[in-house]
C-alpha cells in the first residue's frame, strides 16, 4: 500500500503530460490537417513531409532532442515542460492524420449540400462537417490518447517525476523491480480505463445524434 | 451403430413414375432424412421434416425464402447441426456431432458421408489462393489420398466435363462468376460423390451466366446423377427435376412429380407462392 | 558542421545495427509468441482462450518502457539476472507477441465462414483446412500489417537507451555528451530513423499491393489495419 501511493503520487505528472500533449497536438494539428487537404500542391506536400518526418522518428528522440538542445540555448524548460512539447509535437503529426480521415470519410455531397444551401463556411464547418466529422474521429482520438498515455512512460527517461519515475527511483534503491514495475503496469491500465470507456459513451452519443 | 431401415420412411417412393428413379423404386434410399430439426438462435426454424431420396434421382426443393430449405439442405452434411432427427444415408445412420468446428470434422463418420455427399454454393467459396487446378485437386489429394498425378488427371478431367478445358491455370478472381461455379462443380464432382447438393447455385450470377450453370447441372441430371437442388428457377424445376418439394414455414407443403407440383399444385400454399414467381 | 556530422557517423552505424539486430530477434521471439496466442485465444477451449486473449490485452496495455524495466531490474527480483540486450529482445518480443497476436486474430477473422464451409464439404481434416486454405489466405492479410508493426518495433528499440543498450539512441547520447552536440547528434539520429522506416514503409506499401499514399498507409499500420 505504501508502494502503491508512492507509485499514486507520479499519477499527476503522467496525466498532465499526457493531456497536456494531447491538448498541444489537438490545436496544433488543425492547421496541419488543413494544410495537409489544401488544394496548393506545395502546401500539402510539405505538410506531407512534416507529418512523415515527425512520425518517422521515435518519441523518445523528441524527447531528448527538445530537452537536451533547447537546454544549449537560453530557453531553459523543466523536464514536465519538456515533455509536454516533445510529445506534443508528435502528438500533433498523428492528430493531423486523424482530423484528415475524419474530414474525407464524409461524403462530399455534404459539402456541396451545404454549399447549395448558401451556408457561409462557419455554418457549413461548425454545423454540417463537424458534426459528422467528429463521430468517426473520436474512437481513433481515444485509441491515440491510450498510445499516448503509455508513451508518456518515457518522459521518465529525461527525469519527469511521472508514475515510471517514482517506479524506477523505487526499484533501484529496493531491488523490488518485479513487484513495483507490476504495480506500475497495472496503474497505467487502470488508468486507460476510464479513457476507453469516455471514448465509447462520447462515441456513441455523437452517433445516436447524427444518425437520428 | 449401423441400422438398415425397413422400407421407406415419409413420402412413398413408388408413387412417382420417373425414368432414372424407378429402376431403384422400393429399395434403399440412397438419402433418407427422418424428421429433422433445427433450430436457429434459439427459435426452431425446420419442424421435424422428413425426405427419402432415391438413387438417380434430381429434387428441386423450391419455396418463398425463409422457408428452411438452404438450412434443410445444409444439415444433410452437417454444416447446421440438426438439433433433432436422423440422417440415413443407404440405409445407414451418419454420426453427426454437435460441438465446435474442429470436432465435426475429427468425426471419422462424418468424414465418410462428407465424401460422399457433393455441396455446391451460392457463393461459390472456391480457394482464392489457388488456381481452377488446384481448387479440384486439393481434397482429391488431402482427403481421399489420390496421388497427385491421379487427381490432376481427373481434375482436368472434370474441368473439361464443366466446359473449362483452357481455364486451368486461371485464378477464380480472374473468373466469371459462372465460371467459378462450374469450377465448384467439377471440385465436387472430383470427389466422386454419391449425391450432388446445390445450395441456391445461381441465385449470385447474372441471368445469362445462370444460364451456363444451370446447363451443366441439366448434363449431370442426365447422366444419372442424384441431385437434391435448392433453387428458385422455376424452369429448372419444372424441366430438369423428376419430383419437386414445396417447403413453407419449415415445413413440407407439398411434394410430387415435377409436373404436378408445378403446374397443378393442391395447396393454396403452393398456389399462392407459384402464381406470384411465374407472374413476374 | 558537416565535419562534426562525418566524426559520428561512424560512430553511430554500429548502434542503428545493434537497434536492427534487436527488432530481427524481438520478431523472432515474439511471431511464434504471436501466432499461438492467436490461435489460442481464437480456437482453444474455454480457460486457456480467456488467458490468451488476456495475455494480449495485458502486453497491449504495458507501456514499452514498463514492459523493458519489468524484464531487466524485475526478473532479477526472482533470480534471474541478464545483460541489458538480450533482455531488450525479451520485452520487445513479448511485445510483439502480444501487438501480432491481435493482427493474426483479424487475419484469421477476415478468411469467410464458406471457406470452412467448403473444406467440410470437402472432409478435408480440421488441420488440413488450417494449413492448406485458411493459413495461406490469413497470412496474405496479415503480411502489410505485420510490416507495419516491424516499422513500429524498429522504433520502439530506441527505448534499450534506457537500459544502455548500445543502440542508435545510446550512441548519440554518449557521443554528445562529450561534445555536448546534442542537437546535432540527435537530429542525425532521428535522421537514421527517419531513413530505415521510409525504407520499411516503402515496402509495406509494396507489400498491400494496391498504390496507396504514405500517409494512408501510414494510418492503416497504426489502425492496425
Amino acid at each position: 500500500m505504501e508502494l502503491l501511493a508512492l507509485l499514486s503520487s507520479g499519477i499527476g505528472q503522467t496525466l498532465g503530460i499526457t493531456f497536456g500533449a494531447l491538448a498541444l497536438g489537438a490545436v496544433l494539428a488543425v492547421p496541419l490537417a488543413a494544410l495537409r487537404r489544401s488544394e496548393l500542391p506545395v502546401a500539402s506536400t510539405a505538410a506531407k513531409i512534416l507529418i512523415e518526418g515527425i512520425r518517422g522518428i521515435p518519441p523518445i528522440v523528441w524527447l531528448l532532442l527538445i530537452y537536451f538542445a533547447l537546454g544549449e540555448t537560453d530557453l531553459k524548460l523543466t523536464t514536465f515542460q519538456a515533455s509536454v512539447i516533445g510529445l506534443g509535437i508528435v502528438s500533433t503529426a498523428y492528430i493531423a492524420e486523424i482530423y484528415r480521415s475524419g474530414l474525407e470519410a464524409i461524403p462530399s455531397g455534404q459539402f456541396e449540400a451545404a454549399d447549395a444551401l448558401g451556408m457561409p463556411f462557419g455554418a457549413k464547418f461548425f454545423r454540417v462537417i463537424t458534426p459528422q466529422a467528429a463521430t468517426v474521429v473520436i474512437p481513433p482520438l481515444a485509441t491515440f490518447a491510450i498510445g499516448l498515455l503509455k508513451d508518456s512512460a518515457l518522459a521518465s527517461v529525461i527525469g519527469a517525476q511521472d508514475i515510471t519515475f517514482r517506479a524506477f527511483q523505487e526499484a533501484q534503491a529496493n531491488l523490488n523491480g518485479l513487484t513495483v514495475f507490476m504495480w506500475a503496469a497495472l496503474l497505467y491500465i487502470l488508468l486507460s480505463i476510464p479513457i476507453a470507456a469516455l471514448a465509447r459513451y462520447t462515441g456513441s452519443r455523437l452517433t445516436r445524434k447524427v444518425a437520428a | 451403430m449401423f441400422h438398415s431401415t425397413q422400407g421407406v420412411q415419409g413420402p412413398d417412393p413408388v408413387a412417382f413414375p420417373s425414368g432414372e428413379a424407378d429402376a431403384t423404386a422400393g429399395g434403399t434410399p440412397i438419402l433418407e432424412l427422418r424428421d429433422i430439426r433445427i433450430e436457429y438462435k434459439g427459435h426452431e426454424v425446420v419442424h421435424g421434416v422428413s425426405l427419402a431420396v432415391q438413387r438417380g434421382e434430381v429434387i428441386a426443393l423450391i419455396g418463398p425464402s425463409g422457408a428452411g430449405k438452404s438450412s434443410l439442405l445444409r444439415s444433410i452434411n452437417f454444416l447446421e447441426q440438426p438439433s433433432a432427427g436422423q440422417i440415413l444415408v443407404n440405409g445407414q445412420l451418419v454420426q453427426g456431432q454437435s460441438g465446435s468446428r474442429g470436432a465435426i470434422a475429427r468425426n471419422k463418420s462424418l468424414a465418410a458421408h462428407r465424401r460422399d455427399v457433393g455441396m455446391v454454393f451460392q457463393q461459390f467459396n472456391l480457394f482464392p489462393h489457388l488456381t481452377a487446378l488446384e481448387n479440384v485437386v486439393l481434397a482429391q489429394v488431402h482427403s481421399l489420398n489420390r496421388s497427385k498425378e491421379e487427381a490432376v488427371a481427373r481434375a482436368r478431367q472434370e474441368l473439361a466435363h464443366v466446359g473449362l478445358t483452357g481455364h486451368e491455370d486461371k485464378y477464380p478472381a480472374k473468373c466469371s462468376g459462372g465460371q467459378q461455379q462450374r469450377i465448384a462443380i467439377a471440385r465436387a464432382l472430383a470427389m466422386d460423390p454419391q449425391l450432388m447438393l446445390f445450395d441456391e447455385p445461381t441465385s449470385s450470377l447474372d441471368p445469362e451466366l445462370g444460364v451456363e450453370v444451370l446447363n451443366t447441372m441439366k448434363r449431370l441430371a442426365s447422366e444419372g446423377m442424384t441431385m437434391l437442388v435448392v433453387t428458385h428457377e422455376m424452369h429448372f424445376a419444372e424441366d430438369v427435376a423428376d419430383r419437386v418439394v414445396f417447403m413453407a414455414d419449415g415445413a413440407i407443403v407439398e411434394e410430387g412429380p415435377a409436373e404436378q407440383v408445378m403446374l397443378r399444385p393442391s395447396s393454396e400454399r403452393a398456389k399462392t407462392f407459384l402464381s406470384a414467381v411465374r407472374g413476374r | 558542421m558537416i565535419e562534426s556530422i562525418l566524426a559520428m557517423v561512424p560512430d553511430f552505424l554500429p548502434g542503428l545495427g545493434i537497434s536492427l539486430l534487436v527488432t530481427v530477434a524481438s520478431l523472432a521471439l515474439g511471431l511464434p509468441l504471436g501466432i499461438l496466442l492467436a490461435l489460442g485465444s481464437l480456437f482453444a477451449g474455454k480457460p486457456l482462450k480467456f488467458t490468451c486473449i488476456g495475455l494480449v490485452e495485458l502486453g497491449r496495455g504495458v507501456p514499452g518502457l514498463i514492459m523493458l524495466y519489468l524484464v531487466y531490474f524485475g526478473l532479477p527480483q526472482m533470480g534471474v539476472v541478464m545483460d541489458a540486450l538480450p533482455a531488450a529482445m525479451i520485452a520487445l518480443g513479448l511485445m510483439t507477441g502480444a501487438y501480432t497476436a491481435e493482427i493474426f486474430v483479424a487475419g484469421f477473422r477476415a478468411v469467410p465462414q464458406g471457406q470452412w464451409e467448403a473444406c467440410g464439404t470437402l472432409a478435408l481434416s480440421y488441420w488440413k483446412s488450417l494449413r492448406l486454405v485458411i493459413l495461406p489466405q490469413a497470412i496474405k492479410i496479415v503480411v502489410p500489417p505485420l510490416i507495419g508493426w516491424t516499422i513500429m518495433l524498429f522504433q520502439a528499440t530506441s527505448l534499450a537507451y534506457a537500459i544502455s543498450v548500445p543502440e542508435l539512441m545510446s550512441r548519440a547520447y554518449n557521443y554528445a555528451s562529450v561534445t555536448f552536440e546534442y542537437a546535432l547528434a540527435f537530429t542525425l539520429a532521428g535522421f537514421m530513423y527517419l531513413a530505415v522506416t521510409l525504407l520499411g514503409l516503402w515496402l509495406f506499401r509494396r507489400a498491400s499491393g494496391r498504390r496507396r499514399s504514405a500517409a494512408t498507409s501510414r494510418a492503416a499500420v497504426l489502425a492496425g489495419a
